[in-house]
């Protein structure tokens, strides 16, 4: 198991947000959560990464058979768990390509390897911003400063080619992309897809469910797991929306 | 040498302090502007009272025997060496702003028996640094600075010293003639601590020409510069402002910007990190005068405070009197931005990194705009060293 969320509880300042929450992310799967507006989807995505705002007031988080609830964001990073961002922040001064180097660095290290040189590193960023359709002007360019939506969700997944994760959250990474760059982004996602590599996919929609086909479909509501299916569930959920799995439940 | 404790004096006292012949202007404006104290805006969160109750001695420049260098050298006031073809030379008097808002602009003028008057009349680039040897010294002096003939010159201009307790004033007069360019970077680094500075300066930039001001100050020390600015028809004026200081630093920077005729252009950035105890006082006025019709002048103040105790004091100001022209200002202060540091982290760059690398970055957008590469890497080094001193206390 790649990943394992028991009895989870949370809050984002007085409000409980996820209310018991319990799923298992098997290796080498993918994973989508869908769920109305307000059901706690992105605040799950937070709490695995670790963010700031998220409050664990109860249960568990195991990535790879070790707790992740108290670990710092950089410690569970350089573990190989990757979230791409729904609006990624601007960055100004930093250049794209000086962050990157800094992130891969640092992964290696914590591997116990050696660290790119500047020319290893720019060699390699280049054929993965080549392969995503990413100008080579925009890694010297300050990190997401000025990015169209499409750029931004693009530079995400460079990150996530370039930090080679294990366990990789898209929070609506289709969100406000036009067909090419949604193409880009889903050959990016399947380029790194192995049977080591777990992916957990929250959307809104089933566009990049057409593109990266998930194993299983989790439907959340109202800070829980309130249905488990395969890809069937979506055909379902786009037909006749989350109402007919309120009837269900 | 007597001792001398100028808040202790009257402006008589004072004004017999000086050797120069004419004094009326500058009896008339003291007597308009007051001696300065905290009573005075541009002196009110800087302790000039302070600084000016000290007893110091008083000490005037000499006409020193100069050698051939790279870089002009001026220690404790006299040039002590200068590269071959600048054009150099001591004058008792010169032409002085009779508006400046500045009560040492007068004060020092006054005391300042000789001025360091530097010609350029082709394109330049010159290194200046002033050296600083004397302790318990009140150093009163000037430089002129005359850019005529179309000419791009470029000044980075850098402080040094080892002395304890002195007070120096200084300042500058500039007048770039139409059609020249002037570019004046001015690094006020670390070792500054041990002098007090109050810098008045007065640039005069006349028809179709532009005017560069780049302005690094870092570390500690007791400075103030206090800058008046005076466009004329279709002339431009960018101002660059850098700040980081800590520890107890009292750092100002007070530039009153004036549009006096048509279709002048001012744009005027500012960024400051304050760390530890220190303060930064940005008060900066652009005003638009009815004659200066068609302006466009945009300016911005952003300030990060890496601790509780640090304090900044930001005034943009804009003073229109006309509807004809284009105008913005703004300014913020606050901590470094959590989710800048959450998106790195979130990648595996430790927290003291992330917030590195963001005050770096917020840094570097002014310090890029020195296009000489050796003196930006040069600042660039400067403010990472400075940063590097110390990182324990950041929130």
């Amino acid at each position: 198991m790649m990943l394992e969320i028991k009895n989870l509880k949370n809050r984002i300042g007085k409000k409980e947000i996820l209310k018991g929450l319990n799923l298992n992310l098997e290796k080498g799967r993918v994973h989508a959560i869908m769920g109305p507006n307000g059901a706690g989807k992105s605040t799950l995505s937070k709490t695995i990464v670790g963010h700031y705002d998220v409050k664990v007031t109860d249960g568990d988080i195991i990535y790879k058979g070790e707790s992740i609830v108290n670990m710092k964001p950089e410690d569970r990073a350089l573990r190989g768990i990757f979230m791409s961002f729904q609006n990624p922040v601007e960055v100004p001064g930093v250049t794209n390509a000086y962050f990157l180097r800094t992130a891969v660095n640092a992964k290696r290290e914590f591997e116990g390897k050696e660290p790119l040189n500047p020319a290893q590193f720019l060699k390699l960023a280049r054929e993965y911003a080549e392969f995503l359709g990413i100008k080579p002007e925009m890694l010297n360019r300050s990190l997401n400063v000025g990015f169209s939506g499409g750029e931004k969700k693009r530079n995400e997944i460079l990150q996530m080619l370039l930090l080679d994760p294990d366990l990789i959250i898209l929070d609506e990474i289709d969100s406000g992309l036009d067909i090419d760059a949604l193409k880009a982004v889903s050959e990016g996602i399947n380029r790194i897809k192995s049977p080591d590599k777990t992916f957990l996919i929250i959307t809104h929609y089933s566009r990049i469910l057409e593109y990266v086909k998930p194993d299983f479909i989790h439907v959340l509501k109202d800070g829980r797991i309130v249905k488990t299916g395969g890809y069937e569930l979506v055909e379902i959920l786009e037909k006749e929306g989350y109402k007919a799995i309120e009837e269900e439940i | 040498m007597r001792k001398l404790s100028l808040s202790k004096m009257d402006l008589d006292s004072i004004l017999n302090l000086s050797k120069k012949k004419k004094r009326d202007i500058f009896k008339k404006r003291l007597k308009e502007l007051n001696l300065p104290s905290k009573k005075s805006e541009h002196y009110r969160y800087f302790d000039i009272s302070h600084l000016l109750s000290k007893p110091y001695s008083l000490y005037l420049p000499i006409v020193k025997e100069t050698k051939e260098s790279d870089e002009l050298i001026i220690e404790d006031g006299s040039i002590i060496s200068l590269p071959k073809g600048v054009k150099i030379d001591v004058v008792n008097e010169i032409e002085i702003d009779k508006e400046h808002f500045d009560q040492i602009y007068y004060i020092n003028h006054l005391l300042s028996q000789n001025v360091i008057k530097l010609t350029f009349d082709r394109d330049c680039e010159l290194k200046v640094i002033h050296r600083f040897s004397k302790d318990d010294i009140l150093l009163p002096y000037r430089l002129k600075i005359d850019v005529t003939n179309r000419a791009d010159v470029k000044i980075y201009e850098y402080f040094e010293d080892s002395v304890k307790e002195s007070l120096i004033f200084y300042g500058l007069d500039i007048d770039i003639e139409s059609g020249s360019n002037f570019e004046w970077v001015r690094i006020q680094d670390e070792f500054s601590k041990s002098y007090s500075m109050v810098a008045s300066h007065f640039i005069k930039v006349r028809e179709s020409s532009k005017f560069n001001l780049k302005t690094f100050d870092i570390g500690e020390g007791k400075i103030c510069h206090n800058t008046k600015i005076d466009l004329f028809k279709d002339s431009k004026c960018n101002a660059n402002h850098l700040v980081y200081v800590d520890n107890e630093a009292i750092r100002a920077n007070n530039i009153k910007i004036n549009h006096k005729d048509r279709n002048g252009k001012t744009n005027q950035n500012a960024r400051h990190v304050l760390k530890d105890r220190s303060t930064a006082i940005f008060d900066a006025l652009i005003k638009v005068e009815n004659s200066g019709a068609k302006a466009i002048t945009h300016q911005n103040n952003r300030s990060i405070l890496l601790n509780d105790k640090a304090y900044m004091v930001s005034k943009p100001q804009l003073e229109i009197y006309i509807d004809d022209l284009e105008a913005s200002h703004g300014s913020t202060t606050g901590q470094i931005d959590k989710d800048e540091i959450f998106y790195l982290r979130s990648r595996g760059i430790n927290e003291k990194e992330a917030k590195k690398m963001i005050i770096l970055g917020f840094m570097k957008e002014i310090i890029e705009e020195v296009q000489n590469e050796a003196i930006r890497d040069d600042i660039m080094n400067r403010f990472e060293k400075i940063y590097n001193r110390d990182t324990r206390d950041l929130k």
